[in-house]
C-alpha cells in the first residue's frame, strides 16, 4: 500500500476523504519500534518517579487520568524527530495541504478505555490525527474503534445530537438511555501491529475499548494552515483549547515546556521546522503551551 | 434490548436513524429457529429436484410465502417482524419481499437501493452463526444518508448485479477491507436495515442461510409513488437476476384462510400497486 517516496495513491486519499481515515501497515519496522518504546521507557520512568514524589507532597493528582508528555524534549530524541520523518509528514501534507503543521506530538500511557468523541469539533479548519500503537490491539485489547465516516455531515452532528458523548454525567446520554455499552456502537476495528500507522481527520468519532494499564501511543496531529476567516476564527478557538490542556488536563512535563526550547532552536537548521515554529509562533500556540 | 411488546425503545429508533440499521438479539428461540431450519431444507431439497442443475444461478433462493414453509411464511404476522418495521416505517407499510436464500459464496458491497424518497427496510434473519470470516454480514454505519451514500457510489465501491469495483480493484484493497461493523451473529438474532445502506458478507460457504423480510413505506407523496411504481420494474429484473423460483405471493397465502386483517390490507395495497401481477 505504501509507496516508497511516502506518498500515497490517489486511492488512499479518496479512501481518506470518504472513511475519514486511512491505514498504513508496517510503516515502521520492529527496531524502529523498539527505539521509540525505549524513549518511551526512560521518559516514563522518569515521570513515575516525579509523580510518586509529588503525590506523597501533594496528595493524588487532580486533571487528565493517563500519563502523557510533549515528545518534543531532548529526552526522546528519535520520537521528537518523527515529524520530520517523510512517513508522517508527506502524506499529513498530501492530505492537508503542503502548509500544514504539526502542533501536537504526544506520547500517551492510557490507563483505561477512552470513550466515544470526536478530537475537534470545528468544522472548517481541518485537523489530521496520525497514531502509531507501541503494543499489539484486538477489539477487546485497546483497539481503536472509529465511525467511518462520522467526519462528515450529518453523521458528525448526529452523533452529537443523540448525546453520544454526553456533555455531563447525567442519564440523557446514548448509551444511559439505549442501555449499551460504548462497544455496541457499530464501528470499525482497528486491530493493530506496532509500526502500523492511522491517520485521521480529526472530526471522526472514535474510541477505544478493553483498556489496560500503559497502552501506549505516540500522536502526531496537524492542523491545516487557515484561509478563510471562518478557519482563522476555528484556529483561534483551538489556541484556546491549548491553554485548557495545558491548565486542566495537567501533561506530564515535568519541569519542560511542551516545546522545549531545544526543539525551538532548531538546531540542524530544518526549513520545514523553521517555518511550523514561526507559524506556531505566530497563532500563539507556542505561547499557550509554553507558558 | 427487545420488550415484551416488541416495541422499539426510542434509543433502538434513533439507533436506527443514525446508522441505518438496528440489531436485535435472541428474538427468537432455538426451537423457532429450528423449525425454521427444518422448513428452509425441505424447501431447498424441494427446488433443488425443481430446477436444471446445469442452469447457471446466482444462488438458490425463494420466496417464504408458498405452503411448503408454513411457519416461515407466517413471520411477516409475527409481532417480533411487523411491530419494529411498522415503527420504522409507518402503521401503513407493507412487506413486498419474504425471501429464503442459500447463497454460496460472499456477497460483494453494494446497497439494495438507491432510491431516496421511499423508505425500504429489510429483516434479516441468519440461520447459521457468523462471524467476519465466516458470512457474517457487513455494513457501513450512516451509508444510508448523503453524502456518504453517494461518496461510495462516486469512488466506484458498487458491486451490484455482479459488477466488479473499480475502486478495490484501483485500490488493491479486497471487500473485507472497506472499513465496516461487523454483525457477528448467532441464529435468533435479526438486524433490520435500510435498504439505501452499504452492506456486504466475506467469508461465504455452500449454503450460507437467511430469510428476509422487507417492508416498504406506502407512498403519498408523487415522488414517493413514482418511486414506488419503479420498484415493480426493480422487482420484475430482481427475479430474472436472482432467479427466484417460485410466485412471491402464492395463491395459498393470498387466500388468506384466517382472514387476518393485516394480511387483508396488505394484499388489498399488493394487488392495487400490481406487485401480485408483477410477481406472479
Amino acid at each position: 500500500m505504501i509507496c516508497e517516496n511516502h506518498i500515497l495513491t490517489d486511492e488512499q486519499v479518496q479512501h481518506y476523504e470518504t472513511f475519514g481515515f486511512i491505514i498504513r501497515r508496517q510503516v515502521f519496522d520492529f527496531k524502529e519500534i523498539e527505539r521509540i518504546n525505549d524513549e518511551f521507557e526512560k521518559h516514563f520512568t522518569i515521570i513515575k518517579e516525579g509523580s510518586e514524589n509529588n503525590c506523597k507532597r501533594m496528595g493524588p493528582r487532580q486533571g487528565r487520568d493517563w500519563p502523557n508528555w510533549s515528545n518534543l524534549i531532548p529526552g526522546t530524541p528519535y520520537m521528537a524527530g518523527l515529524l520530520e520523518d517523510p512517513r508522517i509528514y508527506i502524506p499529513t501534507e498530501q492530505l492537508q495541504g503542503e502548509d500544514t503543521v504539526p502542533v501536537y506530538s504526544n506520547a500517551n500511557s492510557f490507563r483505561h478505555n477512552t470513550a466515544w468523541h470526536p478530537d475537534m469539533s470545528q468544522r472548517h479548519i481541518r485537523g489530521l490525527k496520525n497514531l502509531i500503537y507501541l503494543q499489539p490491539t484486538t477489539g477487546n485489547h485497546g483497539s481503536l474503534r472509529l465511525i467511518p465516516g462520522s467526519h462528515i455531515s450529518p453523521l458528525f452532528e448526529e452523533l452529537i445530537h443523540i448525546g453520544l458523548r454526553p456533555l455531563d454525567d447525567s442519564k440523557n446520554g446514548f448509551l444511559a438511555k439505549s442501555g449499551m455499552q460504548g462497544e455496541d456502537i457499530p464501528a470499525y476495528v482497528f486491530c493493530s501491529q506496532p509500526g502500523d500507522v492511522i491517520t485521521f481527520n480529526m472530526n471522526v468519532w472514535h474510541a477505544a475499548f478493553g483498556g489496560y494499564e500503559d497502552r501506549r501511543n505516540c500522536s502526531f496531529g496537524f492542523y491545516s494552515n487557515p484561509k478563510t476567516a471562518q478557519e482563522k476564527e476555528e484556529l483561534q478557538a483551538q489556541v484556546e483549547n491549548a491553554k485548557k490542556i495545558k491548565t486542566e488536563m495537567k501533561m506530564d512535563l515535568i519541569d519542560s515546556q511542551y516545546y522545549h526550547e531545544k526543539w525551538l532552536e532548531n538546531p540542524k537548521g530544518s526549513w520545514k521546522r523553521e517555518r511550523w515554529i514561526k507559524w506556531l509562533n505566530e497563532w500563539g500556540f507556542i505561547e499557550a503551551l509554553n507558558s | 434490548m427487545i420488550q415484551d411488546n416488541y416495541s422499539l425503545s426510542d434509543a433502538q429508533i434513533q439507533h436506527f436513524e443514525v446508522f441505518g440499521f438496528l440489531v436485535r438479539r435472541n428474538v427468537f428461540n432455538l426451537e423457532e429457529i429450528n423449525r425454521i431450519n427444518d422448513e428452509f431444507d425441505h424447501r431447498l431439497a424441494s427446488l433443488k429436484a425443481e430446477v436444471d442443475p446445469r442452469e447457471d444461478r446466482l444462488f438458490n433462493n425463494w420466496p417464504n410465502r408458498n405452503p411448503q414453509t408454513p411457519y416461515i411464511s407466517s413471520l411477516l404476522e409475527d409481532p417480533r417482524i411487523y411491530i419494529p418495521s411498522e415503527q420504522i416505517v409507518g402503521e401503513d407499510c407493507v412487506p413486498i419481499h419474504s425471501n429464503a436464500n442459500s447463497y454460496a459464496r460472499s456477497s460483494a458491497w453494494h446497497p439494495d437501493t438507491k432510491e431516496a424518497h421511499l423508505l425500504m427496510v429489510k429483516n434479516v434473519m441468519y440461520l447459521q452463526p457468523t462471524t467476519g470470516d465466516h458470512g457474517a454480514l457487513r455494513v457501513i454505519p450512516g451509508s444510508h444518508k448523503n453524502p456518504l451514500h453517494e461518496n461510495l457510489l462516486r469512488i466506484g465501491l458498487d458491486c451490484s448485479f455482479g459488477k466488479e469495483s473499480l475502486y478495490l480493484k484501483e485500490a488493491g484493497l479486497r471487500g473485507e477491507d472497506i472499513p465496516s461493523y461487523i454483525f457477528c451473529s448467532e441464529p435468533g438474532d435479526l438486524i433490520m436495515f435500510n435498504q439505501r445502506l452499504w452492506h456486504a458478507a466475506f467469508g461465504g460457504y455452500e449454503d450460507r442461510r437467511t430469510c428476509t423480510f422487507n417492508f416498504y413505506q406506502n407512498p403519498k407523496s408523487l415522488g414517493e409513488k413514482e418511486t414506488m411504481r419503479k420498484q415493480l420494474e426493480v422487482a420484475k429484473e430482481g427475479i430474472k437476476f436472482l432467479g427466484t423460483i417460485g410466485p412471491q405471493y402464492h395463491p395459498w397465502w393470498l387466500e388468506n384462510p384466517d382472514e387476518n386483517s393485516k394480511r387483508a390490507r396488505w394484499i388489498n395495497w399488493l394487488k392495487e400497486w400490481g406487485f401480485v401481477e408483477a410477481e406472479k
